[in-house]
């Protein structure tokens, strides 16, 4: 077995091994609730339990992104980041490979379970499904623009074909 | 003597027919050729003997009986160093041990190579990316 390949299962099983993994967490894109150098308590979770607000882990190239689960289908879920309102993700569920179910910074533990925990996701979806339509119409607009731009441009190319044939 | 995976500190994972092994404790990760991964599986299952093992390795492989002793010897002391399983004494197998019944052979993707266990490196603090 090659090294590269053996390492990734070895990671995997370092973050799945245990029933609950602490894993350092590292970046910006779940502040405030999960800072850097936080000490995450990460356990393996079924993708029939996993709930709109969760925090999950995913395998993602040779990254594991930690992000809050915004929306279910079965064949995929899309993730979010409390600070980088503009931007959402995709995972597949095989790719999912745990909850983040309580945080450790400084010596005091937060669990998932918590008042603050729950007051913060619930801010945080309040904030996702009031940006969301701002961030569907900009996404629509530019997509029209495209199109749009494409079309003119089809168009006109053919106007120009047709006046070569003329 | 008999032996049982560790399953406090051992956890792995079978990709291709070879296993990857975690020590949850040191953080060492070691790599299993096929045939060491056979046997892992059934020390996995049950609670062997080096002698058991030798004699499934031998049917599973046509290896003379002395040449599958030895190369298993080998591998289950690579395995017991490197604190993947613990030895049971005699007076200490329990009702649920038990020795390995009929073990289909393993499906053959290459030539044999001994059972061998090797020792990739340890684990570096695993980080979540959150940038």
């Amino acid at each position: 077995m090659k090294a590269e390949r053996a390492l990734d299962a070895a990671r995997e099983l370092q973050l799945l091994g245990g029933e609950r993994t602490e894993v350092v967490f590292h970046g910006t894109s779940m502040d405030p609730l999960l800072f850097e150098d936080d000490r995450v308590l990460v356990e393996s979770v079924r993708f029939a339990d996993i709930e709109v607000g969760d925090i999950v882990t995913y395998r993602h190239l040779d990254r594991y992104p930690t992000r809050r689960v915004v929306a279910i289908r079965p064949d995929r879920v899309t993730l979010w980041c409390d600070a980088w309102p503009d931007q959402t993700f995709r995972a597949d569920p095989d790719d999912i490979l745990g909850r983040a179910v309580g945080r450790i910074r400084n010596g005091y533990r937060l669990d998932a379970t918590d008042a603050e925990w729950i007051v913060r996701r619930d801010r945080a979806l309040r904030t996702f499904r009031r940006t969301r339509p701002r961030v569907t119409a900009r996404r629509l607009v530019g997509g029209l623009r495209r199109r749009l731009g494409r079309l003119l441009g089809r168009l006109l190319g053919r106007e120009r074909w047709r006046g070569d044939r003329l | 003597m008999q032996y049982r995976i560790d399953t406090d500190t051992a956890v792995w994972k079978i990709i291709d027919g070879e296993a990857v092994v975690v020590h949850a404790d040191s953080t060492e990760y070691f790599g299993l050729n096929a045939s060491a991964t056979a046997l892992w599986q059934v020390l996995a299952t049950s609670t062997p003997s080096t002698e058991q093992l030798a004699e499934l390795l031998g049917n599973w492989y046509d290896r003379e009986p002395a040449t599958a002793l030895s190369e298993t010897i080998a591998f289950v002391e690579g395995v017991r160093d490197a604190g993947l399983v613990t030895e049971i004494t005699d007076g200490a197998v329990g009702s649920d041990d038990a020795a390995p019944g009929n073990v289909p052979p393993p499906s053959r993707s290459g030539p044999y190579e001994a059972p061998t266990v090797v020792k990739f490196g340890d684990l570096d603090a695993l980080i979540l990316s959150g940038e």
